[in-house]
Order: structure tokens, then sequence, then C-alpha cells
């Protein structure tokens, strides 16, 4: 079975969202993150610091109205790796590859 | 040991994560769609700046182009996120129609004006250019819906 491309730092729950809600957009703000997650600031940190610590999501800091913004994007490894794991979910559910996985 | 992993998950399980991976996907590109004032703003801003440089008012550009800047920072300011850039087969098609559809009613407008006057000519040419911005815009932002797959008002 052909698993190289499931990535488990991605696959956590958190993490694929952060992941997922990334991948369309540029960058996006913390708040905005942290809304859509539904998580508190210091789970939102968390996960987004095991992003980062493989490369997959940088961070970079903004002042607007002397008040700091945090905004994060995926890096194009994170894209990659992101994109690879996407497949390969697709892949492992597939109907198909399923008696593979059972036995 | 990630083989491991894999097999104890259910394919349910492994389906939930692609439905939770659309969900984001779609929340994400709801915040980008493009509101419908914006599309209108681009396009008068456009179609003003086509009757000016018709008319022969080029020392007005500049205060057409900074609203158009203030038009774009209005609409990222309070956004929380910013749209990737994609510069798609569609988005070449469309500069390739607008720029030389910009010199050519500027120019169309000059040599008519002896036939329209010299306040209709460039009127008319901006007005074109105004609806030809609009639908580009209203096309842009199906797109987004298509691919948010909701139809949501204003």
């Amino acid at each position: 079975m052909k698993i190289n491309r499931f990535d488990t730092v991605i696959h956590a729950p958190n993490r694929l969202q952060i992941c997922a809600f990334l991948a369309p957009l540029e960058e996006a703000e913390f708040q905005v993150l942290r809304a859509e997650l539904d998580v508190s600031d210091s789970v939102l940190s968390k996960h987004i610091k095991q992003l980062e610590e493989v490369g997959y999501l940088k961070q970079r800091k903004s002042k607007m109205n002397g008040r700091q913004r945090t905004w994060a994007c995926l890096t194009r490894k994170g894209r990659k790796a992101f994109a690879c794991h996407v497949e390969e979910l697709k892949r492992l559910v597939d109907p198909a590859n399923q008696s593979r996985l059972d036995d | 040991m990630v083989e491991k992993e894999i097999q104890n998950e259910s394919r349910e399980m492994l389906q939930e994560s692609l439905d939770s991976i659309e969900k984001m996907e779609q929340a994400a590109l709801k915040r980008v769609v493009p509101p419908l004032w914006f599309g209108a703003s681009i396009a008068l801003l456009a179609g003003a700046l086509v009757a000016l440089s018709a008319a022969g008012l080029r020392e007005y550009h500049v205060y057409i182009i900074l609203l158009m800047v203030l038009v774009l920072v209005g609409k990222s300011k309070n956004l929380g996120v910013s749209v990737r850039k994609n510069h798609s087969k569609l988005t070449v098609i469309a500069m390739c129609i607008l720029i030389p559809l910009f010199f050519m009613l500027v120019a169309g407008a000059q040599a008519i004006s002896g036939m329209l006057g010299n306040v209709w000519a460039p009127l008319s040419a901006g007005g074109i250019l105004s609806a030809v911005v609009f639908v580009l815009s209203l096309f842009e932002r199906r797109c987004y819906i298509i691919r948010v797959g909701v139809e949501q008002g204003e």
C-alpha cells in the first residue's frame, strides 16, 4: 500500500482545517482562523506552531490602526504536502482501495 | 507506524476528514467573494478614466487612480483574508480584451466627437467600458459563488 503521501502532521483535525482554510487563500488573519475553527487562541497557536516547525506554514505580523495583526499563510512545501494528503485521503476512501485497507 | 494509523481509521472517518476540508475551503472562498459594490465602483472608475482620456482631461487621471486604490484598500481592509492571485486563462483573456478596448474607445470617442459632441462621445465611450467591466466583475463573482456552492444575497 502506498502511504508516503499521508501526512500525520496535517491529518490532526484542527491542523487539517487550518490547511484547508488557507489553501485557497494567499493568507488569513489569526482572528479569522480562530473564528472559523472555533478554538481558543492557545489551541490555534499550538497548531500553527506545529505546522510552522515542519515548514508548512509561516506567520507575518503587521500593524494596522495601532493594533498588531498576525497573518498566516501556507508555504510552497505546505501547499504541496496538503495537496498530496488530500489526494491520498481521496484514494483511501475510494471503495476500490478499501478492500486493501481492510486486509 | 503510519500504515497502522491509517488502517485504524475507518473509511467513514477519512470521509469526514475530506468533508471538513471541503467545508473549510468553502468558508475561505465565501470570505473572498467580491461584493457587488466593488465591481460597480471599479466599473464606474474605469469608465470615468476612458471618458476623461477621450475628453483630453488627463490631469484628472491621478484622482481616478487614487479612488481606485481607495476602493481596493476598502475592499481588503476588513476581510482578514487575502485572495490567492490566480492568473487563470480567463483573466489573461479578459486583460487582452480590456487593454486594447480602452485605447480603442478613447481613439474612437475622439474620432466621433465631431458627430456626437465633446461631451456625449467621451461619456458614451466611458459608459461602454463601464458596462464591459461590470459584466466581467459579475462573471468573476459568479465563478466564486459556483465554487462556494451557495447562492448568497448581498
